[in-house]
């Protein structure tokens, strides 16, 4: 390349991107329940041990691999294996997981930015829980109107990402992930006040051995690894705009701190809502489109109450999709050498089209037989194959490729640069190549259903 | 050309652009079946017989064509042949061939990449039989997801032939045709600890003298054909990117033995797993995307090894793919002198439009009366066409351009020196003149069906209304 590469401004515009795109969706409507049904206090701290010990290394490794090759995936996979054995593959891995999670990602999210308009117009405030529900079937059964939210997420996203790095992605991350916190504290400190806030403590945090199986563990495994972007090439990129002043290790424990502490807060803004109205813990698109907005207009100042959520909603869904799209756009861009606009356009249209199908999954206008063929509609097929084969197969790969392939010198010249915790890279080698491959095949077999590990337990009975 | 032509990275590359072009869906679904219907161990016997005799010469031949013109097929003929231009119609053949095939072979492989995607939900692992066919009914019947798969396949297949011959094709066959080989032998493996291994190896291997005919012999020959890739082009446009030094009798040999064994390998990994069930041999779709998921899904770790197999389908399918589109491509950037990318981006709309009424053939949405007519859907029909036609057309064409079109210095030129080889060259070049165009020839009477040389007590060679892609590409 002749260009001089984008490097982010300073530490906080990394952290800022880095930690946006790692909080996502799967935070507010997935994290909170999977807690509660699964032992509580136990899950999350194994939650927090695999973290450490599982999402931690790849995600060093992933930064590694895009700051010594100054590349976005395929390339700074190919750059680094030496023996042309093909590992850019993975690289193209990660370009396919974040190309298909973008394209039902803005479905979605553009849901989101509907129910902000809906919140301004205080669409629902009088309206009863049955009338709430039948609004969100009319919006995702509605294709034109899915479509239209679809298409403006996509273009917002896009225009971002043409900004380029400094200008576009680190500006916004900014903005919002600081937005995004900020919210996040507001709204938690009103669910304080709540009367279900101490049961919603107890379901989260309180230690339920009996609930806690082996799948659990293995749910906080799954959950930690997704809950820090891995495995999509996105850590590549933002690795490859660091500068090589800053200390990988340290960032890498703040990004996942950070996590953590925003994951429980979200949980403990979400539920207190739910626990105070008595009813049952739930997960997905109900609890956010269906559950929250009827008890939202239950409380007081709902208006402003329903709004801020949603905002928040889909500032958490803007800065995970920013790196979906400028991961699959650097790629592009590096390897047929096109300017940045080119290639950001080309994706955005893409994901686009290719979410077409995922706008119309509920209406069912666009592939009547979907559902009756996969067993699914085609939204949650393309959700599911990412989340439990694309995803973790592409973090496997990338733990080999950095744990036994890679250069050692390269990968401890990174490890040390600017950091005191240099007598962390041995234990951290051993994890990413024993370890952590382990782990992942272990998820993919519980999750794939080949294997249900709870039987190993009920077998030594 | 100005440019310089790009060539193989490495003689392993092209041997395996080359296996993979040659082993497609025919390999699958259609080998292990006529074995067993012809004859077994004899028919077998008379296939390798066949692969030897026909099928390595003009594979030597096509592959020389190309090297020694560095052109692609109509080219070829063209510089070959500068005084009798007529010839080229032959190349012209292979180009309608490729197009023609990729039109519905993109169609099928769609279907395979649907059921990896179902495999790996494991969404079939409690259905019944009945109910696993209904969701193919379903699947072929939906004309919109059909062409939606049409339309990934088709485009994966354009995207890795855009990128060129080194870092398109030669590093995708590399690793799709590595991957195949490793696929098949663990299913291979699998399969030999089933109880219908034995059934199967009796029904592929054991000669049964009363089932092979005068028409399994020239079936066998026509397999020998199909089965190596020829007539289409291909190998001309293949041998075009090879340099001097290489020996093509030598690869000729070495591509024809891995297919083989790759087509008997296959055999002996499917047809367990049916006897082992206590059904009947097939063959075809209903094969592929009814029987095998049914009896995949009875097995331990099912879902593994579905997947395995669907991915194994689509590397098979999209190997193959790859040099229908580059053949059709790099003849219209020669003859028009284009760039790769507009040449590939044309053909690929090209077959993916042409496609669309075989996507919509089972929905019957386009073209309602074409079966009332043809007596086959539009997708069957285009296989029988090429299959029955155009292909050995092409190829007793081009059989016939280098046994008296081409000057016998040029062919000779392409051989090594060498004692063994010199002889070698005489007795190919006797073949190239009077044994594969006869016998080709003999194939096509047969297949279309004007003579039956078994003496009339079957009918013309019988057409399987439930097979699409019957021809052994």
């Amino acid at each position: 390349m002749n260009q001089v590469r984008e490097h982010w401004t300073g530490r906080i515009g990394f952290l800022m991107a880095a930690i946006g795109s790692a909080i996502g969706l799967g935070i507010l409507w997935k994290f909170p329940y999977t807690v509660g049904e699964n032992g509580g206090g136990l899950f999350l701290l194994s939650y927090f041990i695999f973290l450490v010990i599982v999402g931690i290394p790849i995600f060093i490794a992933e930064i590694i691999l895009g700051r010594s090759s100054q590349r976005a995936a395929v390339g700074a996979y190919e750059m680094h294996d030496r023996k042309g054995a093909g590992w850019k593959v993975t690289g193209w891995f990660g370009v396919l997981a974040s190309f298909l999670i973008m394209s039902f990602y803005s479905v979605i999210a553009g849901w989101g930015m509907s129910y902000i308009l809906m919140s301004l117009n205080g669409f629902y405030q009088n309206l009863s829980g049955d009338e709430v529900s039948k609004a969100y079937n009319a919006l995702s059964t509605s294709g034109d109107i899915s479509l239209f939210w679809h298409f403006l997420f996509t273009l917002i996203t896009t225009a971002i990402v043409i900004s380029g790095v400094r200008k576009g992605i680190e500006r916004w991350a900014k903005i919002m992930t600081k937005i995004l916190l900020v919210l996040l504290v507001l709204l938690f400190l009103y669910t304080l006040t709540l009367s279900g806030f101490g049961k919603a403590a107890q379901f989260i945090f309180h230690p339920n051995p009996a609930d806690f199986k082996l799948s659990s563990a293995i749910e906080a495994l799954g959950l930690a690894f997704w809950t820090l972007s891995i495995g999509q090439g996105i850590m590549i990129s933002y690795g490859s705009y660091m500068k090589r002043s800053d200390s990988v290790v340290q960032m890498s424990g703040i990004v996942a701190f950070s996590v953590i502490v925003v994951a429980i807060l979200a949980a403990l803004m979400i539920f207190p809502v739910v626990f105070t109205f008595g009813l049952e813990p739930q997960a997905g698109p109900g609890l956010i489109f269906q559950t929250l907005p009827y008890l939202f207009a239950q409380l007081p100042g709902s208006l402003v109450l329903s709004t801020m959520f949603f905002t928040l909603f889909v500032f958490t869904a803007l800065t995970s999709a920013i790196p979906l799209i400028e991961v699959v756009a650097t790629n592009i861009m590096e390897l047929k050498n096109i300017s940045r606009k080119k290639a950001a356009i080309m994706v955005g249209s893409a994901t686009f089209i290719f979410g077409i199908p995922s706008a119309f999954a509920n209406s069912s206008t666009v592939f009547p037989d979907w559902a009756a063929i996969y067993g699914m509609n085609f939204l949650e097929t393309i959700n599911s194959l990412v989340s439990i084969w694309v995803i973790p197969i592409g973090g496997l790969l990338s733990a080999v490729f950095v744990g036994w392939v890679m250069d050692k010198k390269i990968a401890r010249e990174e490890f040390v640069f600017g950091t005191k915790l240099a007598y962390l890279f041995r234990p951290w080698r051993f994890f990413l190549r024993w370890i952590v491959p382990l782990t992942i095949l272990i998820i993919i077999i519980q999750k794939s259903g080949l294997y249900n590990f709870d039987q190993l337990l009920r077998g030594g009975n | 050309m100005t440019q310089v032509r790009e060539h193989w990275g490495s003689r392993l590359g092209f041997v395996l652009a080359a296996v993979g072009s040659a082993i497609g869906l025919g390999v699958l679904w259609k080998f292990p079946y006529t074995v067993g219907q012809n004859g077994g161990g004899l028919f077998l016997f008379s296939y390798i017989v066949c692969i030897i005799i026909i099928g390595i010469p003009v594979l030597i031949g096509e592959l020389l064509l190309g090297r020694h013109s560095q052109r692609a097929a109509v080219g070829a003929f063209e510089v070959l042949s500068p005084e009798r231009p007529k010839w080229k119609i032959a190349g012209w053949f292979g180009v309608l061939s490729s197009f023609l095939i990729m039109s519905f072979y993109s169609v099928i492989a769609g279907w395979g990449m649907s059921y990896v995607l179902m495999s790996l939900s494991g969404f079939y692992q409690n259905l019944s039989s009945e109910e696993i066919s209904g969701v193919f009914m379903k699947l072929s019947h939906s004309g919109s997801i059909t062409l939606f798969w049409h339309f990934l396949f088709t485009l994966i297949t354009m995207s890795i032939v855009l990128s060129g011959v080194r870092k398109g094709i030669e590093f995708w066959s590399k690793i799709m045709t590595r991957a195949l080989f490793v696929i098949l032998l663990g299913l291979f493996f699998y399969s030999i600890s089933m109880d219908g291994f034995g059934k199967a190896a009796h029904f592929i291997f054991y000669p049964d003298v009363d089932q092979f005919k005068f028409s399994s012999a020239l079936e066998a020959l026509g397999l020998a054909f199909f089965t190596l890739s020829l007539g289409q082009g291909i190998m001309i446009s293949y041998g075009s990117y090879m340099r001097k030094k290489e020996n093509i009798p030598q690869m000729a040999c070495i591509i024809g033995f891995s297919v083989v064994v790759v087509a008997i390998l296959a055999a002996m990994t499917i047809f367990p797993v049916i006897f082992t069930f206590g059904f009947e041999p097939q063959q075809g779709s209903g094969l592929i995307f009814k029987t095998l998921p049914y009896l995949f899904a009875q097995l331990p770790g099912s879902l593994v090894i579905s997947t395995i197999f669907f991915t194994l389908f689509v590397f098979t399918a999209l190997t193959s793919a790859i040099p229908f589109i580059e053949v059709v491509a790099t003849n219209i950037m020669e003859l028009a002198h284009w760039p790769r990318k507009r040449a590939v981006l044309l053909v690929a709309a090209g077959t993916f439009i042409f496609g669309v009424p075989s996507a919509l053939a089972f929905s019957q949405n386009l073209f309602p009366n074409w079966q009332n007519i043809y007596g086959l859907n539009f997708l069957d029909t285009i296989d029988n066409f090429v299959s029955t036609w155009i292909i050995p057309i092409g190829g007793l064409l081009t059989a016939l351009f280098i046994g008296w079109g081409l000057k016998r210095e040029i062919s000779h030129e392409e051989f090594p020196l060498g004692r063994k080889w010199q002889t070698f060259f005489k007795i190919w070049h006797f073949f190239m003149k009077w044994i594969i165009p006869l016998t080709i020839f003999l194939i096509i009477l047969q297949k279309s069906g004007i003579i039956n040389l078994d003496g009339g007590d079957h009918g013309p060679y019988p057409v399987e209304h439930d097979a699409p892609g019957k021809q052994g590409t």
